[in-house]
């Protein structure tokens, strides 16, 4: 029978499982272009900020007539601002590493979760998956290998993953461990390359 | 001045604050498989999720410090 490596570090955290003989064979995340995109507002609010300071420079300070800007509230406005700003880029930042898909040997498990206002999980276990597809669409997803997995159950439940790294590689493998949780011989392909 | 340092204050207590509720949400709320990293789930192969609070961290003493500006010039 044929066992993917764990995927673990030595000294780093353990993982904990309801069920006690069960262990991660395979863990990821999703890609960093997903974490690039949930951060396109604050590009834009960099983008708008910068234009704003240029603007400034160029007329008001050079000109030295501050007028309003020479104002305290003004000046706590844009102290709460800056906070707000850097506190919203870094819980955005957190929150995505606190999403996962994880595959051990009885089950698949998506975790979906953010710091404060979202906690799911969803999970099919092997005997009940019907189909894992994968596909990648688009020149970006191509050229920095990312796509979509889905996985799909006999009770009608469906998992979809989206901006999954290697999702070709990733759909072959849990592939393989869903076929040695369920007793299919090695692949035809594999046979031949063994009697070669 | 003085209210404006008072708000300041205010404003960078609070900012604080919000961080460590942060921090200890994410340490004892967070089932320990959030923490589980391989080669593959660092983000650029560098970033954790414990190396991200550190620099978010380092932000807010940034911030602190670009606010103590504002407030007293040094011009």
């Amino acid at each position: 029978m044929r066992i993917a490596p764990i995927p673990q570090e030595p000294g780093h955290s353990h993982i904990d499982f309801t069920h006690v003989d069960e262990k991660c064979l395979l863990f990821f995340r999703k890609h960093g272009i997903h974490l690039f995109f949930s951060l396109t507002r604050y590009w834009l609010v960099a983008l708008v900020t910068l234009v704003a300071l240029v603007y400034l420079q160029s007329s008001i300070f050079n000109e030295a007539e501050y007028g309003l800007l020479a104002s305290d509230g003004l000046l706590i406005l844009i102290m709460t601002y800056l906070l707000i700003v850097i506190h919203s880029f870094f819980l955005t930042c957190i929150n995505y590493f606190l999403d996962f898909i994880m595959v051990t040997n009885k089950r698949v498990i998506e975790v979906h979760k953010t710091t404060f206002l979202r906690d799911e999980m969803d999970e099919i276990p092997f005997d009940f998956i019907r189909a894992i597809h994968h596909e990648k669409r688009g020149i970006l997803a191509n050229i920095l290998d990312f796509g979509t997995l889905n996985i799909e159950s006999n009770v009608y439940q469906r998992i979809s993953m989206h901006f999954i790294p290697h999702s070709d590689q990733k759909a072959t493998k849990i592939s393989e461990i869903h076929g040695d949780y369920i007793g299919i011989p090695e692949r035809a392909s594999r046979r031949e390359e063994d009697m070669r | 001045m003085l209210q404006n340092l008072i708000w300041f204050v205010i404003i960078n207590l609070i900012s604080f604050a919000f961080y460590f509720i942060v921090l200890i949400r994410v340490s004892h709320h967070v089932k320990p498989f959030h923490f589980h990293e391989t080669r593959e789930t660092k983000l650029f192969g560098v970033l954790t999720v414990r190396l991200m609070f550190f620099i978010y961290f380092f932000c807010l003493l940034a911030s602190l410090l670009v606010q103590l500006l504002l407030i007293f010039p040094l011009i």
